[in-house]
């Protein structure tokens, strides 16, 4: 569109507007997740595991288990040790919940495909 | 934009449908190769630097169309309905946004895509919630701003260096 005017006078490729938004926006995002961070330093107490967003099992932190999650959509398996707690397998395709590693009171650890989450409670 | 519309109807298709197998193709490498790092929603978006630099160079119909036929073409080869549907709702509110967002004085391919990459995290994000059922993934909200943005400076650099090739100018005259 009207570059033919002009061949030369080309665009810029970044330009202060472009920075002024980048900037800004990162910078949001930091204050956000400092202040989510002083906001949730209670200590986790218990492991919440839902499927399809129905609560399937609550575990406590304390103890290490390990539970095996079987539904139509497929399997994975929730592992809680030293006070944390991860999901070590799964068969879904891209494995994303294995790779999220542990699950933090801000990080819900998620199997998108079998429509898993894994999270901790604060109570 | 009205006289452009006299090359031919042709050279229009040909054109569309060459930026639908590029934006295919990007979008299949990184889901053969992708980032190793294991949060969702972080990934490069190489397909979005498509719509990117079809909103800049034909405005936002022929960008909603081919990038729509995209995620549905992409979504049934490689695909599920669940994957389509986050690409639609990452690619609808950041194509949106993007429209609006390049109205802005100063602002040059680049911020319009960096604009874009949030947007399309937000999208996603939207989606993922209503799926899981699991509000507390709006925590992420930070994090995939940040690797939106980060991720649309990519792309919006690339497409930025495209619409600035002599060649795609010419093509691109239609």
């Amino acid at each position: 569109m009207g570059m033919k005017k002009n061949n030369e006078g080309k665009k810029k490729i970044i330009g202060r507007t472009d920075i002024l938004i980048l900037v800004s926006l990162v910078a949001v995002s930091v204050v956000a997740l400092v202040l989510f961070g002083i906001m949730f330093n209670a200590r986790g107490k218990t492991v919440v595991v839902t499927v399809d967003g129905e609560e399937y099992a609550t575990l406590s932190l304390d103890e290490d288990t390990v539970l095996e999650v079987k539904t139509e959509r497929g399997y994975n398996l929730v592992v809680v040790e030293d006070g944390k707690v991860y999901v070590k397998e799964s068969d879904c395709p891209d494995k994303i919940c294995v790779k999220s590693g542990e699950a933090t009171e801000l990080k819900t650890v998620v199997c998108l495909p079998h429509r898993l989450t894994v999270s901790i409670n604060n109570k | 934009m009205k006289k452009m519309n006299m090359r031919s109807a042709s050279h229009r298709v040909a054109v569309y449908g060459i930026m639908t197998a590029v934006a295919m193709v990007f979008g299949y490498i990184e889901h053969l190769l992708p980032l190793p790092i294991g949060i969702y929603g972080i990934k490069a978006g190489l397909a979005n630097i498509v719509p990117l630099t079809i909103l800049e160079l034909f405005g936002a119909f022929p960008a909603a169309v081919i990038n729509l036929v995209r995620i549905v073409l992409s979504g049934i080869l490689f695909g599920n309905t669940v994957s389509i549907a986050y690409s639609l709702a990452g690619g609808a509110l950041s194509l949106v946004v993007m429209m609006l967002i390049r109205r802005i004085r100063g602002i040059t391919a680049t911020g319009v895509g960096i604009v874009g990459g949030v947007a399309h995290n937000i999208g996603q994000l939207i989606i993922a919630v209503f799926l899981t059922d699991e509000i507390r993934i709006a925590f992420y909200l930070p994090v995939l701003i940040i690797a939106g943005a980060i991720a649309g400076l990519l792309v919006g650099v690339i497409a930025s260096m495209t619409l600035q090739n002599k060649n795609i100018k010419k093509i691109s005259n239609i």
